[in-house]
C-alpha cells in the first residue's frame, strides 16, 4: 500500500519520443488503469516504473521518495508480464521462492510466505511441477503468486491477459479484482482492452502518442469524454461522429439542416464542430419527426440481446443506432432517426476539445 | 482412407530412411575404410584394402607401434587438454560477448558485433606469422596457451554470431522479471540465459571442436616440442619422406577418432534434450 508520484516524466527512443511529459497521481490503494492503443507507450510507461528502463526525464516517487535512481529489485515493486516470464528450469515453489532467497528471508519465513501465496491463488497442489507442465491460466497464477509473495508496495501487471483465451480471461480477471479487494494494494494496470478497462478501474488513464488524454472513472470517461480521442476510444461499438453546418448560443445544426435545440459553454464558437453520440443515444422511428434524421439502413447486426443498425444519412454520414433485437430492419429500409438531447456531445474539431452541452429551454424550430 | 494415408505415410518415410542411410554410408565409408585397415598387415592393407582382416591378415602391429613408439599417450592428453580448454573458454567468453551484444544498447554496439563476425570470414592462418612473433616475444612457444589462446580467437567470430542470434530470442519478459526479482546480471546470464540456450552452445561446441581437435598447422608452428605435441602432429612421425608407415598411421588415426566421437555423442545428445520450452506463452 502506498501511493505513487510520477511527474514530468519524459521518455524517447533516439529521435522518437515514446513518453511526452506524464503526469499521474496513483493513490494508495488504486487500481489505475492504463489504457491507450498499441504502441502508445503504455509498457514503456510501465517499465518506467519498474526501473527496466530509464526515463529521459521526470520523477517517480512512492510516497513521496524518490526511487528514479533505484534499480528494479530496491523499488519494493512486482510486475505480473504477458508472457508470464516464469523461470523454466525452476519448480512453481522455485519460483515463488526466488525472490525471497535473493531479498534474504530466512528459511522458515520463506516457506510460510510461500505457502500462503499459494494457498490464496489455490496453487498448493501445483507446487512442485515445471512452469511447462501447466496450462496457460495456472501459469499466470504462479505468475501473480511469484508478484504477491514480496509483498510488494505495488503491482505491475502488463496485459497480463492477453494470452489466455477468452473464457479464462474472464475468469483470472475476476481473480485479479478479488486479489485486489483482498490486498487492497495499489495496482498498476495495463491493458488496450477497455473492457478489463471499464470492469478492473478505479481510475483509468487514456493514453495516446505518449500523452495522458484523460484520466477518471470509467464512468467519467464513458459520459463525459474529455476529448475526440477519449470518445472513440471508449465505448463499443464506437460513438457516432457527425459534423455541425453552425453552432449557434443556442441551437446546433447539422448538414442537412436539421437543428437540435442544444446550447454549449463556448466564449468563442469554433468554426468547426462534431457531434458525437453514442448508439445507444439514437432512436430509430419509421415516421418523420421534429429534428428527425431521415436515412436509409445500410446493415443489420444482431447480437441476440441487442441490435446494431448500420445507417447512412442524407449527407452521406453514417451511424450505427442500438435497437431492440425484437425489430427487424432491411438493407434500403427507410428510417427517421431521432438524437437523444441528453446523450448529444460537441466537440472542438480543430483542437479536439470537448465543450459542455446542455439542452437549450426555449426550443428554436 | 485412413489405412492408405497410414500406408503412403510410411512409404515416405521409408524413402527417407533410405536417402539418409544412402548419406550415412557415404560419410562412415572412410572412416570403416581405416578402422578395418588399421587391424590389417601391411600387405593386406594394399592388396585387399576393402576386406574385412581375416585370421591370416589381422595385425595389431600398427596400434602397438602407436603405444610403443614415442609419447602418444602424452600427445593425446596434449590433444585433450587444448581442445578442452580452448572449447570451454571460447563457449564462455563467446556467450559472454553474445550477450553483452544482443543484450545492452551502447555505443558502438552494432560495429562492435560486426568487426566480431569479420573474423568468420578471413582465416585466422593469414596472421601466422605475426602470432608466431608475438608467441616468441611473450615466451609462449612451445606451451598448450600458444595453441589455447589461438584457437579461442579463431573459435570466438563465429561462436558470438551464432549465439548473440540465439540469446535475443530469449524472452525479455524474463530476464526482466530475474532484474525485478533481484538477479544480478551475472546470474541472468547463467541461470536463466544459459540453459535456455543450451543447444545453441552444443552446436557452437560441435563446430569449433573438430577443426582444434584436427589442426596441423599451429601445433606445427606454435609447439613442435615433444612435451606440446597433439595427436595430429605426432602421427607425423610416421609419415616419411620416402616411406610411410601405413599401420601406424592408420592406428592412430583410428584412435584420434575415439575422444571426437565421445565428445560429438554427448553434445548431440544436448542438442536434443537442451529445448525447454514452456517457460514462455
Ligand atoms: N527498446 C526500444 N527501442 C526503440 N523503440 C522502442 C523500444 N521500446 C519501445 N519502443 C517504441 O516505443 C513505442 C511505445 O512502445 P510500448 O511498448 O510502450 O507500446 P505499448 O503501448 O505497450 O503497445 P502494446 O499495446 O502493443 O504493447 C513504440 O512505438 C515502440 O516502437
Ligand atoms: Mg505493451
Amino acid at each position: 500500500m502506498a501511493n505513487l508520484k510520477i511527474s514530468s516524466l519524459y521518455k524517447s527512443f533516439g529521435a522518437e519520443n515514446v513518453l511526452d511529459g506524464i503526469n499521474l497521481d496513483i493513490q494508495s490503494g488504486e487500481f489505475l488503469v492504463l489504457l491507450g492503443p498499441s504502441g502508445c507507450g503504455k509498457s514503456t510507461l510501465l517499465r518506467i516504473m519498474a526501473g527496466l528502463e530509464d526515463e529521459s526525464a521526470g520523477d517517480i516517487a512512492i510516497e513521496g521518495k524518490s526511487i528514479a535512481h533505484l534499480p528494479p529489485s530496491k523499488r519494493e515493486i512486482a510486475m505480473v508480464f504477458q508472457t508470464y516470464a516464469l523461470y523454466p528450469h525452476l519448480s512453481v515453489r522455485g519460483n515463488m521462492e526466488l525472490v525471497l532467497k535473493q531479498a534474504g528471508y530466512s528459511k522458515a519465513e520463506i516457506k510460510d510466505r510461500v505457502a500462503e501465496s499459494a494457498r490464496a491463488l489455490e496453487l498448493d497442489a501445483l507446487m512442485d511441477r515445471k512452469p511447462s507442465q501447466l496450462s496457460g491460466g495456472q501459469r499466470q497464477r504462479v505468475a501473480i503468486g511469484r508478484a504477491i509473495v514480496r509483498d510488494p508496495k505495488i503491482f505491475l501487471f502488463d496485459e497480463p491477459l492477453s494470452n489466455l483465451d477468452a473464457a479464462l480471461r474472464g475468469q483470472v480477471r475476476l481473480e485479479i479484482a478479488r486479489l485486489h479487494q483482498r490486498l487492497s494494494a495499489t495496482m498498476v494496470y495495463v491493458t488496450h482492452d477497455q473492457v478489463e478497462a471499464m470492469t478492473l478501474a478505479d481510475r483509468i488513464v487514456v493514453l495516446n502518442d505518449g500523452e495522458v488524454q484523460q484520466v477518471g472513472t470509467p464512468r467519467d470517461l464513458y459520459e463525459r469524454p474529455a476529448n475526440l480521442f477519449v470518445a472513440s476510444f471508449i465505448g463499443s461499438p464506437n460513438m457516432n461522429f457527425l459534423q455541425l453546418e453552425k453552432l449557434s448560443e443556442n441551437s446546433a445544426q447539422l448538414k442537412d439542416g436539421t437543428l437540435l435545440p442544444i446550447s454549449n459553454d463556448a466564449s468563442v464558437i469554433p468554426a468547426n464542430v462534431t457531434l458525437g453520440i453514442r448508439p445507444s443515444h439514437g432512436i430509430l422511428h419509421d415516421e418523420a419527426g421534429e429534428s428527425y434524421l431521415r436515412a436509409e439502413v445500410l446493415l443489420e447486426e444482431y447480437l441476440g440481446d441487442t441490435t446494431y443498425v448500420h445507417v447512412e444519412l442524407e449527407t452521406g454520414e453514417q451511424m450505427v443506432v442500438r435497437e431492440d433485437p425484437e425489430i427487424t430492419r432491411r438493407t434500403g429500409d427507410l428510417v427517421y432517426v431521432e438524437l437523444t438531447l441528453s446523450g448529444v456531445h460537441l466537440f472542438n474539431a480543430d483542437t479536439g476539445k470537448r465543450m459542455v452541452v446542455s439542452i437549450s429551454e426555449q426550443e428554436t424550430a | 482412407m485412413a489405412i492408405s494415408r497410414a500406408r503412403r505415410n510410411r512409404m515416405a518415410e521409408l524413402g527417407a530412411h533410405a536417402i539418409l542411410l544412402t548419406f550415412a554410408v557415404i560419410a562412415l565409408f572412410p572412416v570403416l575404410l581405416i578402422l578395418i585397415n588399421s587391424l590389417k598387415t601391411k600387405k593386406a592393407i594394399f592388396r585387399q584394402p576393402l576386406e574385412f582382416p581375416t585370421s591370416e591378415t589381422l595385425d595389431l602391429v600398427g596400434y602397438s607401434t602407436v603405444l610403443q613408439q614415442g609419447n602418444f599417450p602424452l600427445y593425446f592428453w596434449n590433444s585433450l587438454f587444448v581442445t578442452g580448454a580452448s572449447l570451454c573458454l571460447i563457449l564462455l567468453f563467446g556467450a559472454m560477448a553474445a550477450f553483452a551484444l544482443s543484450e545492452y544498447k551502447f555505443r558502438g554496439n552494432r560495429l562492435m558485433g560486426l568487426y566480431m563476425a569479420l573474423g568468420i570470414m578471413i582465416p585466422i592462418r593469414l596472421g601466422t606469422v605475426g602470432i608466431l612473433r608475438l608467441m616468441v616475444t611473450t615466451d609462449l612457444v612451445n606451451t598448450h596457451w600458444a595453441l589455447i589462446l589461438v584457437y579461442i580467437a579463431q573459435g570466438l567470430p563465429l561462436a558470438i554470431f551464432i549465439l548473440s542470434e540465439f540469446m535475443s530470442t530469449v524472452s525479455s519478459d524474463l530476464k526482466s522479471a530475474g532484474r525485478i526479482d533481484g538477479l544480478s546480471e551475472y546470474s541472468i546470464f547463467l541461470r536463466l540465459v544459459l540453459p535456455l540456450i543450451r543447444p545453441a552452445m552444443a552446436t557452437v561446441a560441435v563446430f569449433s571442436m573438430i577443426p582444434i581437435w584436427n589442426d596441423l598447422w599451429f601445433p606445427l608452428v606454435l609447439a613442435p616440442a615433444e612435451h606440446t605435441k597433439t595427436l595430429t602432429l605426432g602421427a607425423q612421425v610416421f609419415v616419411g619422406q620416402y616411406s610411410n608407415n601405413w599401420n601406424a598411421i592408420l592406428a592412430a588415426m583410428a584412435l584420434a577418432v575415439i575422444p571426437v566421437l565421445i565428445l560429438y555423442t554427448l553434445f548431440s545428445r544436448q542438442l536434443i534434450r537442451g529445448l525447454t520450452s514452456g517457460a514462455v506463452k
